[in-house]
């Protein structure tokens, strides 16, 4: 896809998800025209961009839901519920034609035909045919009843233009949409004979003399798409300095064919200039003028291609391994100056890698938008009611890992409507009300951002689970599981209890690839419920998924790094303390009992006799207590060597199953040391003690 | 007469009827061009056209559709290419 098309895609997705938020807002009835004019502008900005890269059906289409909105925005037509649904289909096929028009170029017929159903039933709201007819022209309209100005637009291409894949025809003719081209003068001059022309090159420029009752800013927009590659100069036609501006450019050629175009008309200009010059601005028009441009400095917002992002992000991390490198040297060559640039140059590596990080975060509620969407869709389809609420919507996460919760939120927040909320009549007998609540709630935590789906619904049936876990033979009979461990066993593969299979959910099929999306995220799922009274799941996952903060140690061969922000503190394993609680399997700390997990131990990592010495005393440990949600566990390791910044590798598939293991990080000495899991490492531990006891 | 097969000249296809456009010009100093077949032109398309006609005046154009005469007068390009029909 090339970039412009990319643009006009993620811009018209943008468009169409502010649009469905401000519609099933206005669901109930309470629409305010700040709504109202959002669901207009996601209308109008589509039809604009649609009409630059030539795809009418959507222009005809979204042009006459504009119309509509345009009634309702002035109050001539009530925004009923019924406006409200129509609106939500057209957003809808609105979706699928771009999808369409994107990834295939052409509009799939059935959707077409789904299109023409709506645009009539949206011209059965416009009052007579005549008056559709004449609001689809209400170009020509405009030019009569309003204040047209006459602007001057001159344009010049860059001569690599056509390589952005648009057609600078295109752009002409959607000047028609905004209003009427009086005149357009073709400047041919730099278009050399056929012996020397280069085809792929753009020699052509225009002058138009445009009318139309649009801004500046609108005009604009029209280029919005290829501003890099187009030099426009647009200004009121009666305004004589911007014609000294452009003329100052202009060979003399240039000048005679636009004087004989009739396009520049120096005395006329003149005396508008002078009568102009006694006509005092109005102070409000001024007011009206400095808030607007206010108003574009705090929106102004770059769009960049998130690989751009990524590219930066892989550069950073290699400068990282290089830096590291060099502190290593430093060190190996007792070179404290160094020593001393290479540690300035991680704390800035740690500033430019932390800001580039930050491009990448979005706050999940672009995301959590669509889920309102979701809820309303399935709602109905259930005849269920539900009110649902987000909550920590601004709170950051990176894009790509919003991303990769979409299915996974989407199949949870389903399964919860679908299984957890009741019907209204049954939660009444229940004695709750009718209506049930679903929240999704995002915040950070511990370097972490947890994100919670909670229902008031009939919470998950343990015996049920249960039942159905010893059946499938996931668990014994006689199994050890806590009330959390049963509930998660809903997340393993073919566990259902739902009696009946929905066309949403039931088949036990999606609940295990949500974990396995999660797990790939290096998050966790927790469960929470009670019966009668709702669930709770609790994903954590990482802020980012590029670098972190680590802490680098040792453990027979091999080294390992354990995510800073997951360490509580480390402990010096003293003999005394060795002698104090040899052979125990839990350390007291300050009164709280740590199990201790023996990494060495755990990953069979023994080290020979030689290394050992007479025993395992020789080996200096050490405790680095860990913790993962509310548990700590005490891991014990041979040697601490500091704190450092991990650029995290992929394992590939061959080592990427390993129990206990995120991932790979390559040191600057070179050697490759292995990610600590802790979520996981803690539940082994915790498991294993429970099975002990 | 040319009678050049393109029913689209585009940027995807302006380089080959470049080159044909060019051996043909070269072999007819007067040489008609009936487009006849063409449905649709971008500005690349439009370009060398002018091109064609600033190389030797004597070139013509015919049977240019209504929708391409509209395309050419939207562009300012009615007096360089007129339709000679």
């Amino acid at each position: 896809m090339n970039e412009e098309l990319n643009l006009f895609y993620e811009d018209s997705l943008e468009q169409l998800q502010y649009m469905e938020s401000a519609l099933l807002d206005s669901l109930d009835g309470t629409a305010d025209l700040e709504k109202i004019g959002e669901i207009f502008r996601a209308m109008h900005t589509i039809k604009g961009t649609a009409g630059m890269f030539s795809f009418d059906d959507v222009v005809s289409f979204t042009h006459i839901a504009e119309n509509l909105l345009d009634k309702i925005r002035a109050q001539e037509i009530d925004f009923t519920k019924e406006l409200v649904s129509l609106f939500i289909r057209v957003k809808d096929v609105t979706q699928i034609m771009v999808d369409d028009l994107v990834e295939n170029g052409s509009i799939n017929k059935l959707v077409k035909a789904d299109a023409e159903k709506i645009k009539q039933e949206l011209r059965q709201y416009l009052t007579t045919d005549n008056e559709v007819f004449e609001k689809e022209n209400s170009a020509d309209k405009k030019q009569e009843n309003h204040n047209m100005t006459s602007w001057h637009i001159s344009l010049r291409f860059d001569k690599n233009f056509f390589s952005s894949g648009m057609d600078a025809v295109s752009l002409l003719k959607y000047f028609k949409n905004l209003g009427k081209i009086v005149k357009n003068v073709a400047i041919i001059d730099a278009i050399p004979s056929l012996d020397t022309i280069q085809v792929s090159e753009v020699f052509i420029g225009f002058e138009l003399d445009f009318m139309s009752d649009c801004t500046k800013e609108d005009i604009e927009e029209i280029f919005e798409f290829v501003e890099d590659d187009v030099e426009i100069y647009i200004f009121e036609k009666e305004n004589l300095k911007a014609w000294e501006e452009l003329f100052a450019r202009y060979s003399d050629k240039l000048k005679q064919q636009l004087i004989d175009a009739h396009s520049y008309i120096p005395v006329l200009v003149e005396e508008k200039e002078k009568m102009d010059a006694f006509t005092p601005e109005k102070p409000e028009q001024k007011v009206a003028v400095e808030q607007k441009s206010e108003l574009k400095k705090r929106n102004f917002s770059l769009k960049v291609d998130s690989s751009k992002v990524d590219y930066l992000i892989n550069k950073i991390s290699e400068m990282v391994i290089k830096n590291a490198q060099i502190a290593g040297y430093a060190s190996y060559k007792e070179d404290e100056d160094l020593e001393e640039m290479s540690l300035e140059m991680s704390s800035l590596l740690e500033e430019v890698r932390d800001g580039v990080m930050n491009i990448r975060m979005v706050q999940v509620k672009e995301s959590f938008v669509k889920y309102r969407r979701i809820v309303n869709d399935t709602a109905i389809k259930l005849g269920k009611k539900i009110d649902f609420v987000i909550e920590g919507e601004d709170t950051e996460l990176d894009k790509s890992v919003i991303e990769k919760l979409s299915d996974p939120l989407t199949h949870m927040i389903r399964n919860s409507i679908d299984h957890g909320i009741e019907s209204p009549s049954t939660r009444e007998k229940k004695g709750k009300t009718p209506i049930g609540k679903v929240f999704l709630r995002a915040y950070p935590d511990a370097g972490s951002i947890l994100i919670e789906l909670e229902d008031n619904g009939a919470g998950i049936n343990k015996a049920a689970v249960e039942k159905k876990a010893i059946e499938n033979g996931l668990i014994d009979a006689n199994h050890n599981l806590n009330n959390k461990d049963i509930y998660k066993l809903i997340f393993a593969a073919g566990l259902s209890t739902a009696n009946e299979v929905s066309s949403l959910s039931g088949r036990g099929v999606g609940m295990d690839v949500v974990r396995r999306n999660i797990e790939e995220l290096r998050g966790t799922i927790d469960v929470d419920s009670t019966e009668n009274v709702g669930s709770k799941i609790t994903i954590r996952i990482p802020l980012t998924l590029a670098i972190i903060d680590g802490f680098l140690v040792q453990s027979g061969h091999t080294k390992y790094i354990i995510p800073l922000e997951m360490i509580v503190e480390c402990i010096e394993y003293t003999e005394e303390y060795i002698s104090k609680t040899k052979g125990a399997k839990t350390i007291n700390l300050r009164g709280e009992v740590v199990p201790l997990l023996h990494i060495r131990e755990f990953f069979d990592d023994r080290l020979g006799s030689e290394e050992l010495g007479d025993n395992d005393n020789n080996i200096r440990e050490n405790i680095v207590v860990v913790r993962y949600g509310t548990t700590s566990v005490g891991l014990l390791v041979d040697e601490l060597f500091g704190e450092q910044q991990t650029v995290i590798k992929s394992l590939g598939s061959i080592f990427e199953k390993i129990p206990g293991i995120s991932g790979g990080s390559i040191l600057g000495s070179g050697e490759v040391a292995l990610i600590f899991d802790i979520p996981k490492l803690v539940e082994f531990r915790v498991q294993n003690e429970r099975k002990a006891s | 007469m040319y009678t050049p097969v393109f029913s689209k000249l585009n940027i995807k296809f302006v380089d080959e009827f470049y080159k044909e456009l060019y051996w043909e010009m070269t072999n007819d100093e007067n040489l008609n061009i009936d487009f006849k077949n063409l449905q649709y032109i971008d500005l690349s398309g439009l370009q060398l056209l002018v091109a064609a006609k600033k190389t030797n005046f004597n070139v013509s154009f015919k049977n240019f559709n209504e929708e391409i005469k509209e395309l050419i007068a939207l562009c300012g390009l009615s007096d360089i290419l007129k339709d000679t029909q």
